[in-house]
């Protein structure tokens, strides 16, 4: 039986109500990840232009803000756009590596009332984090930073990238998340940089990895859902992104611009971009139409776009993945 | 007498209205609530921190029903908008 928030949910992804919104605040970082997408020109937003952001997006009908970066707590601002942000009364959370929570600010990251911060842990020992994050010493104060969230009873999760490089302690990241008692994402997923260079990717598990850390994670799994439409990713229809410099994208990971909210309202990008109205479309991917794979597929528009060129196209990886997982379903029920 | 109740939205909610429905979200819960029709009109009242008569009273202005059950109406909503820790009442 449907609820009142299955049908309210339903009726935001027909009128396309951009419901949640990620906003980069800034491209600084204080470390290097070796796998990052992120165009390294330090831009950023100021707290004016975050307050103008607002105004539109509150006008627009979004309640849940992500804030991201770069490493949002490189901004000395931080806590005046948090706080603004809470009055006005949207849902705020951070994702952060958590080097810069410390026993000064904890209070204060207490108080502005953050719905969850993420902290991203790329390995279940020192040595292994700090390497991939370029900077030594991160991995304690990032422990730190989640046990001090833990202690003021904040909601935290811990957010690990899974790659070549800490392939061999991704069961211990999620030991070390149990013993920390927080919840773990595990995420196999590199991107291409904004910039279109691939080099990141050779960081990218190889197909061996994959398969053993789907068939891992699926231990519990009896069968994919069939997938209804092509286009069930909520990018485009009640999720948006927002950049350093104000450019409106669909998603983080899908960077065609549809805007900048410093030359037009952000309702106005949102309601007539030409490219979003066809995402909403809900049209077939042709080239997928007849594809066996299609029960496990998990296509995402914007890695499609990023690797392969094209967001209405196909996605080599999500073809791999398909396999994959295909592979491991068809095994468990044969056995 | 009159009630001097102070009814005032928990500030540990985030909210939006979202054409005739209200998404509200508490912080403590993690529980996302909507509110629709009279519900979201009462919502949209507490903007501003309000005297539960002179919210009831609103609400019987607006509304066509006996003034007695708009009364008993509202006060049973706004007790199970205070145990979702949607808003507090104070006094």
């Amino acid at each position: 039986m449907k609820t009142i928030w299955d049908k309210v949910k339903q009726d935001l992804k027909q009128k396309a109500i951009p419901l949640n919104v990620l906003i980069e605040l800034t491209r600084k970082c204080n470390v290097n990840c070796c796998h990052c997408y992120n165009f390294k020109d330090n831009a950023e937003l100021s707290f004016d232009q975050v307050k103008k952001i607002a105004v539109q997006l509150r006008r627009a009908g979004a309640l849940f803000l992500s804030l991201t970066g770069g490493e949002v707590f490189t901004k000395n601002d931080i806590f005046d756009i948090c706080f603004y942000l809470r009055k006005m009364s949207f849902d705020l959370s951070i994702f952060t590596n958590g080097t810069l929570i410390d026993q000064n600010n904890i209070n204060k990251i207490q108080d502005i009332g953050l719905s969850e911060v993420g902290i991203s842990i790329q390995g279940s020992s020192a040595e292994t984090h700090d390497k991939i994050v370029g900077v030594k010493g991160c991995f304690g104060k990032s422990i730190n930073a989640i046990k001090l969230l833990k202690s003021k009873k904040i909601p935290v999760n811990l957010k690990c990238t899974l790659m070549k490089d800490n392939f061999q302690e991704y069961k211990q990241v999620m030991e070390l998340a149990a013993d920390l008692e927080v919840p773990c994402i595990i995420d196999p997923i590199i991107s291409p940089k904004d910039d279109g260079t691939k080099d990141v990717l050779k960081h990218r598990l190889d197909d061996e990895q994959l398969f053993s850390f789907f068939e891992n994670q699926l231990s519990q799994v009896q069968a994919f859902d069939k997938v209804e439409d092509d286009f069930t990713c909520p990018a485009g229809i009640v999720m948006a992104s927002i950049s350093a410099n104000g450019d409106v994208y669909p998603c983080i990971q899908l960077p065609e611009k549809l805007g900048n909210v410093f030359e037009t309202d952000f309702k106005d990008i949102w309601t007539n971009s030409v490219f979003l109205n066809k995402m909403r479309k809900n049209h077939k991917i042709k080239a997928c139409a007849d594809c066996r794979l299609i029960d496990y597929c998990t296509r995402c528009p914007g890695l499609a776009y990023l690797e392969d060129g094209d967001a209405f196209g196909i996605s080599s990886i999500a073809c791999l993945n398909a396999a994959i997982y295909e592979k491991i379903i068809k095994g468990k029920t044969k056995k | 007498m009159g009630s001097v109740k102070r009814i005032v939205r928990n500030n540990q909610t985030a909210w939006q209205q979202v054409e005739e429905n209200v998404i509200v979200v508490t912080n403590q819960t993690r529980k996302m609530h909507i509110l629709q029709g009279i519900g979201g009109r009462i919502w949209e009242l507490l903007e501003n921190s309000i005297n539960q008569d002179e919210l009831i009273e609103n609400i019987q202005n607006e509304y066509d029903a006996p003034p007695w059950q708009i009364q008993e109406d509202v006060e049973r909503f706004l007790k199970e908008l205070s145990e979702k820790t949607m808003i507090e009442i104070i006094g």
